[in-house]
């Protein structure tokens, strides 16, 4: 059984992420933690120092872990693990990155409304905390049926170490999965078509898919602009992708990932 | 439900009242068709209706054309609008409304046809009050300043001052998506009830668009999109939530109009409001190239 | 029963909303009202007490508002079932009347509308009963 952690919040994105995970941990064996950083500095500062300032951020994390508290509530979170929370005080991408190689998590989640302006996704994937994440990285977007994934590939790409990360969080998950061979042009219509079987990349991968014991579906190349092939990966509940942490800004990847509005799993390269 | 259909002589009223009647075939809506006569005096409308002084031409004979061609949509036994009987009789309801009323016609649901006297806009709100509309839907021509009938921006006047729903229709097509436009949480059940039917009718999916200030998104949209996402979730209704930068609208709804429906929830809380102010919303909508529906 | 009966009403929807605004108006207009959120509640309480007229939303969870309105016509043909739904087909507006609804009401809808269509099926219940 793998372990994923969860950043909440108590907005809409949170909900999304909370939900969509509840689904997922009836397809995929693992066990979800759920944190909370409280923004030292969005709190104002400290009326003092020493047991003072004690007092004051214990204060803090007990009216915030109320709202937490209320929040999964609400939300009617079923996972036993996600219905306490740690929750921290201080700089939360400090605290995650912390919490994350201490915790040695499998994976890392949270919510994260998509926008229409790809350079928001760009700017997610360059922050700090995602930078220095020691682990895969899953943003759900929205909230959908988590039934069927794409595993997107490129021709460009080293799948041994994916190979090795994809089987670790996959193994015996009930998600079926296609094969998606990506070819970025700037063709007005996309081109979509049957992969060429012998390609090393995509027997890679779908040994990658058996050694995992994971259903895997079609195969299939397509080619063209990062928009049209986002809209066309609309129906897949999973994005699963690999990205290097210095992707640049016009990395048709980063676009497309920032494009598509289904959730979307980063291997970092 | 109750749709009233602003109707003038150019091409794009006909797939206005296609449109309405694949709207009503599914909600067996009341519906009224209004044409709006801008040259006459109120005084002067029913003689200057009549077939023998003006002919085809006149707007009471336009829409006796418009209803043949709603009724066609619905088969004889089949339609809540009764059958299809020809012929009719101009009935002055009042200085200035005049209506035109058909033989017996053991409909179920009301098609009524009428027209008024005087300004194509005020005249249209008046009839939207009156018959208690719960949509308005005007159609015009794409990326112009909604020319109707000789005059500018009755759409955009509409839109401001409507208290319904309206829906501007300037092409036919068959949206795959309704992106929903929402900057502030006083979203009226009726809106959302509209939609429900508009996602029927199209088979289409659903985008719920949150509009952020330069503050990012307020929290009571973030709220307001969770309640209506959790809404359409209990109801097996494929919801997608978005955000949109304010600024960006603007061109933003442009590239999404291409293939969706683009749907503004206006409010009196609404920063759209403010954003478009008045005249700026009605520029919206009579610039836009697509479609448009402003919820209320 | 005689024209100074009191006419009853079951409202059921899923959507609360419907519910609170509809029984405030019918009540003081005299009717008596019961509102239900689940159609296998209201169900049982029809099976207890018929009423004249039913409004029914179609799209529920459980038994559907199209179950519903056959269940309600096969108990007591002579109550008037008024179908409103938030979407409408042209499939359900026809099942509906195939199955004897008294009107097929989309939503949405301004009160005045459907307290005239309550209206209208409290002259035929009263018709018959008179």
């Amino acid at each position: 059984m793998i372990t994923g952690l969860i950043s909440i919040n108590t907005n809409l994105g949170s909900s999304i992420a909370l939900r969509y995970a509840n689904e997922l941990s009836n397809k995929i064996d693992m066990r979800l933690y759920d944190i909370h950083v409280v923004d030292a500095k969005k709190s104002g500062s400290s009326p003092g120092f020493g047991w003072v300032q004690k007092t004051w951020e214990n204060a803090l994390i007990e009216s915030k872990s109320e709202e937490i508290r209320q929040f999964l509530d609400m939300e009617k979170v079923e996972l036993p693990f996600l219905k306490t929370p740690k929750i921290l005080i201080g700089d939360r991408t400090e605290k995650l990155l912390d919490e994350l190689q201490t915790g040695q998590y499998a994976f890392f989640l949270e919510g994260a409304l998509p926008s229409f302006n790809p350079n928001d996704f760009y700017r997610l994937v360059h922050s700090r905390l995602y930078r220095l994440m020691p682990c895969p990285v899953m943003i759900v977007k929205n909230l959908v049926p988590a039934d069927n994934a794409a595993l997107l590939l490129d021709q460009d790409s080293d799948h041994r170490d994916f190979i090795a990360q994809f089987v670790k969080i996959f193994n015996n998950a009930r998600v079926k999965v296609d094969l998606i061979d990506l070819k970025f042009s700037k063709t007005k219509d996309l081109v979509i078509g049957e992969t060429e079987s012998r390609d090393l990349h995509m027997k890679n991968a779908d040994d990658a898919l058996k050694q995992s014991n994971v259903t895997s579906g079609a195969q299939k190349t397509i080619e063209g602009a990062p928009d049209k092939i986002a809209e066309c990966l609309r129906e897949y509940g999973l994005i699963i992708s690999f990205l290097k942490h210095k992707s640049k800004k016009n990395n048709p990847m980063i676009e497309l990932l920032g494009r598509v509005p289904s959730p979307v799993l980063i291997f970092w390269r | 439900m109750r749709i009233l259909v602003a109707l003038d002589k150019n091409p794009y009223s006909d797939y206005v009242v296609r449109l309405v009647a694949e709207l009503a075939g599914n909600t067996w809506a009341h519906v009224t068709l209004l044409g709006v006569e801008t040259h006459v005096s109120p005084g002067e409308l029913l003689d200057s209706q009549s077939a023998k002084t003006a002919g085809e031409n006149a707007v009471a004979a336009v829409l006796d054309t418009y209803r043949e061609a709603f009724l066609g949509f619905f088969g004889e036994t089949d339609s809540p609008y009764g059958r299809h009987t020809s012929g009719y009789k101009l009935i002055q309801e009042k200085k200035g409304v005049v209506n035109l009323v058909y033989p017996e016609q053991h409909e179920r649901k009301n098609l009524t046809v009428k027209c008024r006297a005087g300004n194509a806009s005020r005249e249209i709100l008046a009839e939207a009050e009156q018959i208690e509309a719960d949509l308005i839907v005007i159609g015009c021509d794409p990326g112009t300043d909604c020319k109707w009938e000789g005059h500018a921006d009755i759409c955009g006047k509409i839109v401001k001052n409507a208290n319904c729903s309206v829906f501007v229709v300037k092409e036919e097509k068959k949206p795959r998506m309704i992106d929903c436009c929402l900057d502030h949480d006083t979203v009226s059940q009726a809106s959302i009830e509209l939609i429900n039917q508009l996602v029927t009718l199209y088979h289409a999916d659903l985008e719920i668009i949150g509009v952020a200030d330069a503050k990012g998104l307020k929290s009571e949209v973030d709220r307001r999109m969770a309640s209506i996402l959790d809404y359409y979730v209990s109801r097996n209704i494929k919801a997608w939530v978005k955000v949109v930068d304010g600024l960006s609208l603007n061109s933003i709804i442009a590239q999404a109009a291409e293939k969706n429906l683009v749907a503004m929830w206006m409010g009196k809380e609404s920063f759209l409001d403010k954003i478009f102010s008045k005249q700026r919303l009605g520029k919206l909508v009579t610039s836009a190239e697509s479609s448009v529906l402003i919820l209320r | 029963m005689n024209n100074e009966q009191q006419i009853s009403i079951l409202v059921l929807d899923d959507e609360p909303v419907v519910c609170k605004r509809l029984r405030p108006i019918l009540e003081k207009k005299g009717y008596a009202v019961e509102t239900f959120f689940e159609s296998e509640e209201a169900l049982k309480r029809f099976k207890e007490k018929p009423f004249h007229i039913v409004i029914t939303d179609l799209k529920m969870k459980g038994l559907d508002g199209m179950q519903f309105l056959t269940a309600v016509k096969e108990l007591s043909p002579d109550t008037e079932v008024i179908v409103i739904t938030g979407f409408a087909t042209m499939e359900t507006a026809k099942e509906s009347f195939r199955k004897g609804v008294f009107d097929f009401l989309a939503k949405p809808f301004k009160l005045g509308e459907i307290s005239d269509i309550i209206q209208k099926a409290e002259v035929k219940v009263r018709g018959r009963i008179s």
